[in-house]
């Protein structure tokens, strides 16, 4: 056995051992239990953002791309290193309060009730769904990746244990997460690829070397406009690459959820700042060892693990084995909070509202477990036979949330007269263009990026639709007193903005309305 | 610099500046915001 | 229906010095005691490992936001002195059975979310009371000349402004 299954396996029962033995000595404290997630501090809120998601494509999409197009798929990270503080400053404190008011408990229920109908959660569910089935794909195949690497093993059958482990994680997960949070695992992820990097830059001989080397092996890779200058002068593309993790982040259901677990507004300030601060330490590194990859392992023969060869030539074997183990450890959270979250939809946002309105918490977990047993075996069938580029799923799944929600979730808060035939037709609009625009071949016909045709394209239609059904359905007055209040209370000494508890938002309008 | 071409050098240092920028001036703004509340105050 | 009114934990004088000791030079000029009306249910939850938790849960009547809370202490019938309700807005009321819904629903996603999909279920409703009366006060607070209105919590002290 290798040493890096044997610290892989070591991990895993450390892990679990904390967490059984955790659950057995405390006390029983229910409420300590259940609000596990309730006052989610600043840092758990900047780094759930980055990490809640991006494992697989950080390791294998970030570094396929700069093994294949250097510099050019720097405009990736570069908006994405943006994509936090956007997301915080523009939804983070808004959203927090609205959904307080409206009492919702899933992002996709809030928008439905902001916008009153029952088509819109029979569209955001399914959409939804149908784009986090993607970032799970991802997953499952950089975890199946990651162990063919380690353990030699065929690529279905490495892809079938990742894959199964993963499940069991969704089960044994609860017990993990007393020792392993999101916290840690972002922690791990940074310092893992940090590591990574300056391996790499020592092996190279440092970063204007590694350059100059790249350079002679292909000038064009030091360009901004990839291996064959192809994009060069192409703006739609370059736009849409900046825009599909910056902007689009603010479409991602089981992102923005978390700012309705935020405790305090300084929590969305505080977490701005973290999250600029984890996203310039961790995202650049992958693009950049993919890379430089082209020096050390000139001829992969599969782009996509790059990071993980790399990581195997230029460090010393017991680290080889400490860094898989927190990559893959990544990958498994990750794939197990998409998992989670994809349940919940299903459960809470299809089941209980379309199919079953009395479901009990019993028939809910089953349809969660249900569901997550069918997307793995749906993600093995389609990975382990013709395994897609794991960046260019995620990009075209972000590309479709960030079209179809982007403008449901900015609006939602920050413009009055968005009604529910602005957020259908808004919705509708940027998943139809998003989607047929990349089907059809247009971005290389036209040189212009999905995510710029499809944000554009639900923005208008959130703009026409609402304003031209003005009059016929106009937003109900409960939500206009809502979103009064979001805004209104009023002016607030500086010193003691940042204490208050929004969880009173709705009791304080109702004890001072009536005196 | 870095043995990168120039316009290169300056997008990835200068993509990542407008970032901080923009966050400084979002913490930043979320203090003056208060300040004028207050002093709007009849 | 049955009804419950929770004891005050933070009396006026605790609501004024939590404000002052955040804002120093703070007056407060009057502070009246405002009773919200939530619907409140206790369930015995299961977690890992075999074990059961006690939880308090309470819906908010008039927003339909449900909290877990700590378990609940009942005034003395002497303090209802001051009891005062606050007012029905009307525009986002829900009813018991729609509060008892929420309930459930909160405490399974938040035990999912916990335990993961090891958890199996089995909520079960120990007690419900139709309407838990929580105080909080309502402060008339004056502060380098300008006037506020501000809400504190009256079980934990929490603070939010309501205007000025």
């Amino acid at each position: 056995m290798s040493i890096e299954i044997l610290f892989l396996i070591i991990y895993f029962i450390a892990m679990a051992g904390i967490g059984v033995w955790a659950m057995k000595k405390g006390q029983n404290d229910s409420e300590g239990f259940l609000l596990g997630g309730r006052s989610i501090g600043p840092g758990v809120t900047a780094l759930r953002l980055q990490s809640s998601s991006m494992s697989g494509y950080m390791f294998m999409g970030a570094g396929s791309m700069g093994y294949t197009q250097g510099y050019f798929g720097m405009w990736y990270a570069l908006g994405d290193l943006g994509g936090g503080i956007l997301n915080l400053s523009v939804l983070g404190r808004r959203m927090r309060k609205l959904s307080q008011i409206l009492g919702s408990i899933t992002s996709i229920e809030y928008l439905e009730h902001r916008y009153p109908s029952k088509w819109i959660r029979l569209i955001a569910a399914p959409v939804a769904l149908f784009c986090m089935f993607f970032y799970l794909l991802a997953q499952f195949i950089a975890g199946g990746r990651g162990l063919e690497m380690v353990t030699g093993v065929s690529f279905p059958v490495a892809l079938a244990i990742a894959i199964g482990v993963i499940v069991l994680y969704t089960f044994l997960g609860g017990y993990l997460a007393v020792a392993y949070t999101d916290f840690v695992q972002a922690i791990i992820m940074v310092v893992g690829m940090v590591w990574v990097l300056i391996a790499t830059l020592i092996a190279i001989g440092g970063f204007t070397k590694g350059n100059e080397a790249i350079g002679a092996i292909n000038p064009n890779m030091l360009t901004m406009w990839g291996a064959d200058l192809g994009y060069q002068g192409q703006w739609g593309v370059i736009i849409g690459a900046l825009l599909v993790f910056s902007i689009g982040y603010m479409g991602w259901p089981h992102v923005v959820v978390s700012h309705m677990a935020m405790k305090k507004p300084s929590v969305a300030r505080t977490a701005g700042a973290y999250s600029l601060i984890f996203n310039l330490l961790f995202i650049p590194g992958p693009y950049l060892v993919g890379m430089f990859a082209l020096i050390l392992l000139p001829n992969l023969a599969n782009p996509e693990t790059a990071i993980f060869e790399v990581a195997d030539a230029v460090l010393p074997t017991f680290a080889v084995g400490i860094v898989m183990a927190a990559i893959m450890a990544a990958i498994m959270s990750t794939a197990d909070a998409l998992l989670l979250q994809a349940g919940t939809i299903a459960s809470q946002d299809i089941y209980a509202r379309f199919i079953n309105k009395k479901m009990s918490d019993r028939q809910m977990v089953w349809v969660s477990r249900i569901t997550v047993l069918v997307l793995a075996v749906i993600g093995f069938a389609i990975a382990a036979f013709e395994p897609p580029a794991v960046a260019a799923i995620v990009i075209f799944s972000t590309t479709v949330l960030g079209s179809a929600f982007v403008p449901a979730y900015v609006c939602a808060v920050w413009w009055k007269k968005a009604n529910t035939v602005g957020a259908i037709s808004s919705m509708v609009a940027g998943t139809l263009v998003s989607v047929l625009w990349t089907v059809s071949g247009a971005p290389y016909a036209t040189g212009i990026d999905p995510m710029v045709t499809g944000i554009l394209a639900s923005t208008v239609a959130m703009i026409i639709g609402s304003l031209a059904s003005q009059k016929t359905h106009p937003v109900p007055e409960h939500i206009v007193r809502a979103l009064d209040e979001t805004a209104k209370i009023g002016p607030i000494p500086a010193k003691m903005i940042m204490g208050q508890d929004a969880m009173l938002a709705s009791q304080a309008e109702m004890a001072g309305r009536d005196e | 610099m870095f043995g990168l071409p120039t316009f290169t050098t300056v997008v990835i240092l200068g993509v990542p500046t407008l970032w901080i920028i923009y966050t400084v001036v979002f913490m930043w703004l979320s203090r003056g915001w208060k300040r004028e509340d207050v002093e709007e105050t009849p | 229906m049955n009804e419950l009114v929770l004891r005050t934990i933070v009396d006026a004088q605790y609501a004024e010095s939590i404000l002052q000791a955040k804002a120093p030079g703070m007056k407060v000029i009057s502070a009246t005691q405002r009773h919200h009306p939530f619907a409140g249910f206790v369930f015995d939850v299961p977690q890992l490992a075999g074990r059961v938790g006690r939880t308090h849960t309470l819906v908010d009547y008039f927003s339909g936001k449900a909290f877990i809370s700590g378990p609940w202490q009942a005034a003395d019938p002497s303090d209802s002195i001051g009891f005062k309700p606050v007012l029905d807005p009307q525009w986002n009321t829900i009813d018991f059975d729609s509060a008892r819904q929420k309930a459930k629903a909160l405490l399974a996603t938040a035990a999912l979310r916990r335990a993961r999909l090891a958890w199996k279920g089995g909520v079960r409703e120990q007690r419900s009371v139709g309407k838990v009366w929580k105080p909080n006060w309502v402060l008339e607070a004056q502060l380098d000349g300008k006037s506020y209105r501000i809400m504190v919590d009256g079980l934990n002290g929490g603070y939010f402004f309501i205007g000025s």
